[in-house]
Order: C-alpha cells, then sequence, then structure tokens
C-alpha cells in the first residue's frame, strides 16, 4: 500500500517552536520517525511522501488538514497515518484532524497518541492507537503504532488489545445475558474489587499545566478574551447563544471602551440586560485601554477571541481554547485575560 | 478569581458609573497581579487586595 505519514515540524527536523508556524507541505519519501516506520511496515507497504506542518499553524487553520490530504490523494496515497504525539497537544490535536479528514476522504487512516493527548477528541471516529507519554517510547510507539497501521491495512478492525484508544462508535449487538444478569454480576465483579469494571467508559478530564507567570506587565501584550457571547451590535457571524460550534474574532483597534450599540452579548445562559446597556461588563476594554496609557499594561492586542459558554460540549471548549493559544502564541501575545460568565 | 455575577464578570451595575469603573479597574489591576504571579495549580485569587 501506498501510505503518506503526518509529522509535525519538529519530527520533521525543522525546528521547534520557532518554526511552529510553518505552513502545510508534503515531503518525498519518509523523514524522521518515518524512516524506522517505513522499515517496520515491510516490503509490502511503502511510506511515498511525508506530510508536515507546524503545530501553531495546523491548531489555528484547521483546514490544513484536509488541504494535505487532498495533496496526498493527488500523489496516490491509499493510507495515512499521523504521529506518534505522545502527550503533545497541539501535535495530537493535527494527527487527529489529519486521520478525520482521511477518512472523510474514503482513506483507511490511522493516529498515535498518548491516552491523555487533548487531540482524542478531535478524532471524530478514526482510529487512535496509544503511544508512550514522550519521544522517549519512541521505538515501543513505532512498533504498535506499525502492528495497527498493518493490520487497517488488511482491512481489520483494531480494538483495546491492539491498543486502540479513544472514542469508538457504539454499534448494536446481541448480548448473552439480559441486562439484569449484566448489572447483577457487574456489582459483583466491583465488590471482587475491580473498580473499574464497566459498560459504559466515562470520558476522563485532564489536567493543564498553568503556564509560567509575566515577568512585568508594564511590558507585556495582553489580549482580552471571553466566553460571554460577545460579538459586534447585530451578531453578524451569527455566534450562537448556547452549544456553540465555533469561536469568533473582532478588532479592537482605536476602540477606546466597548460601547452600547458597538457591542452585546448573544449569551442564551442569562440576562444580557446589564451586558448590553454597558458591554464592557463582559469585555473591560475602557479601562484596559486607560491602563495601556498609564503603562500598566505594556500594549493591548488589536482583536478580541470570544465564543458564548453555554452547555458547550467539553470536545468543543477544549478545541477552542488551544485554537486560542495557538493563536495567541502566534501572535507574540504574553498573557490573556478571560472574562468568564 | 470570582466577581460579582454572572452577568457581569467585569461590571457591578448596583454601583454609580464611577464605582462601577473603580471596581472594574482594581479587577484588573488584581488581574495583572494573578498573571504575574506563579502557580503550579488551580488557583483561586481574591479580587479584594490583601492588605
Amino acid at each position: 500500500m501506498k501510505i503518506v505519514h503526518y509529522v509535525n515540524q519538529f519530527f520533521a527536523g525543522m525546528g521547534g517552536e520557532d518554526s511552529a508556524g510553518t505552513g502545510p507541505e508534503l515531503r518525498d519519501g519518509a523523514t524522521g520517525p518515518g524512516r524506522k516506520l517505513a522499515s517496520l511496515l515491510g516490503d509490502e507497504h511503502e511510506i511515498i511522501a511525508t506530510a508536515v506542518c507546524g503545530d501553531d499553524y495546523a491548531a489555528s487553520h484547521p483546514e490544513f488538514a484536509a488541504e494535505l490530504v487532498a495533496r496526498a490523494k493527488e500523489r496516490g496515497a491509499e493510507m495515512i497515518v499521523a504521529g506518534p504525539s505522545f502527550t503533545s497537544g497541539r501535535y495530537g490535536m493535527a494527527c487527529a484532524r489529519i486521520a478525520a479528514a482521511a477518512s472523510e476522504a474514503d482513506l483507511p487512516a490511522l493516529a498515535s497518541m498518548h491516552p491523555d493527548n487533548p487531540g482524542i477528541g478531535e478524532a471524530a471516529g478514526t482510529t487512535v492507537v496509544e503511544s508512550g507519554l514522550t519521544a522517549r517510547q519512541m521505538k515501543d510507539s513505532l512498533e504498535r503504532f506499525a502492528a495497527a497501521a498493518l493490520k487497517i491495512a488488511s482491512g481489520e478492525e483494531l480494538t483495546a488489545r491492539d491498543g486502540r484508544i479513544g472514542p469508538v462508535a457504539r454499534t448494536n449487538r446481541f448480548a448473552a445475558d439480559n441486562a439484569a444478569q449484566r448489572a447483577v454480576a457487574l456489582v459483583l465483579t466491583r465488590l471482587g474489587g475491580d473498580r473499574d469494571a464497566t459498560e459504559i467508559p466515562l470520558p476522563d478530564f485532564d489536567s493543564v499545566t498553568p503556564a509560567a507567570p509575566i515577568a512585568d506587565a508594564g511590558e507585556a501584550l495582553f489580549a482580552l478574551v471571553t466566553e460571554g457571547g460577545f460579538v459586534p451590535f447585530g451578531n453578524p457571524d451569527r455566534l450562537e447563544s448556547a452549544r456553540a460550534t465555533k469561536w469568533v474574532r473582532h478588532s479592537l483597534d482605536g476602540l477606546d471602551s466597548a460601547d452600547e450599540g458597538a457591542f452585546m452579548s448573544v449569551h442564551g445562559g442569562f440576562s444580557t440586560v446589564w451586558a448590553n446597556a454597558d458591554p464592557n461588563r463582559i469585555l473591560p476594554l475602557d479601562v484596559a485601554r486607560e491602563m495601556e496609557r498609564e503603562g500598566a499594561i505594556g500594549r493591548l492586542h488589536g482583536e478580541y477571541l470570544g465564543t458564548t459558554g453555554n452547555g458547550t460540549t467539553v470536545a468543543d471548549a477544549r478545541r477552542f481554547g488551544m485554537e486560542w493559544a495557538a493563536d495567541l502564541r502566534q501572535q507574540g501575545i504574553q498573557a490573556a485575560i478571560l472574562t468568564a460568565t | 478569581m470570582s466577581t460579582r455575577g454572572i452577568p457581569f464578570p467585569a461590571g457591578d451595575p448596583e454601583l454609580g458609573p464611577e464605582q462601577e469603573r473603580a471596581w472594574r479597574r482594581q479587577l484588573l489591576q488584581r488581574a495583572l497581579h494573578a498573571v504575574a504571579t506563579p502557580v503550579s495549580e488551580p488557583t483561586v485569587f481574591d479580587a479584594d487586595p490583601v492588605q
């Protein structure tokens, strides 16, 4: 089979964070960990090209995935594999997006990452196989990745025994015992000491490592961000009032205040009367400008990022957070003030 | 940092305009203090400065 392998800028040897803004490209043959992967895949399969994209670019331009998959298909790719991305959040999200875009384009696909990688939420039903925590487990991770890829290439489904992780679409099947019998059996299993036995695995919530503090607010570039449904008056992007699936960005250039009639809140989870009478109550632009003029804030970013935090799914919220963080980092922002409702 | 109400995270409509703006300014000053403070886990900052 002709395979295209996705890696980020780091594993392609282009550099670290300084190259994270690099756009998508396709290179001939295997690169970096792809070389070892190619040897593990054997002679029947060939890595014909390596797809590469910088992590920040991938996180803030979700369309990179469909673009790379289309280019891989033009080259004759019959399967796409991505990673391993270990616990790197942006890289994991990129791998998941590549795998999901490949599935969408009817290509067999596989991504590899650690179960704690937030990218798992983006895999949208495609197959993800477990990797180690860090690149120090590269060898074992590549062996499992290659074994899983060979299984998929032969048209088989991966199961947990192959190291499959992440959400699997539920399907109906007949069980030997009825629900009451299974419930009693599960209680007995739990009483027997197996605290994790379940028919319905619940999602894990990850923890986030706090960023290092800024040294001097008077020198730093600040962004204002909010989940208060804060939009330009009239809501030109049609941002949802609940269960938001997107976020918006709008310019604050030349504005000294978030005035009534210029901005509003479309949040559906509280009365927006106070927010609409003075939108600075949601996005504190008036005071932030004042402090920028006085030098307490080095400089205020020229736009705000916003969404509606109301019944938002964890997967969407995590995606927004990662996209915001990547976007703000690309713009050189050192601190963000997020007003939450 | 918890503030005074879900519908107005950076305000307080019970106050007069000048007092409300002073409250908002205090919140932002505390936010600047928070982002300059090292933390290792979820940490709640007080909106009223420590004396």
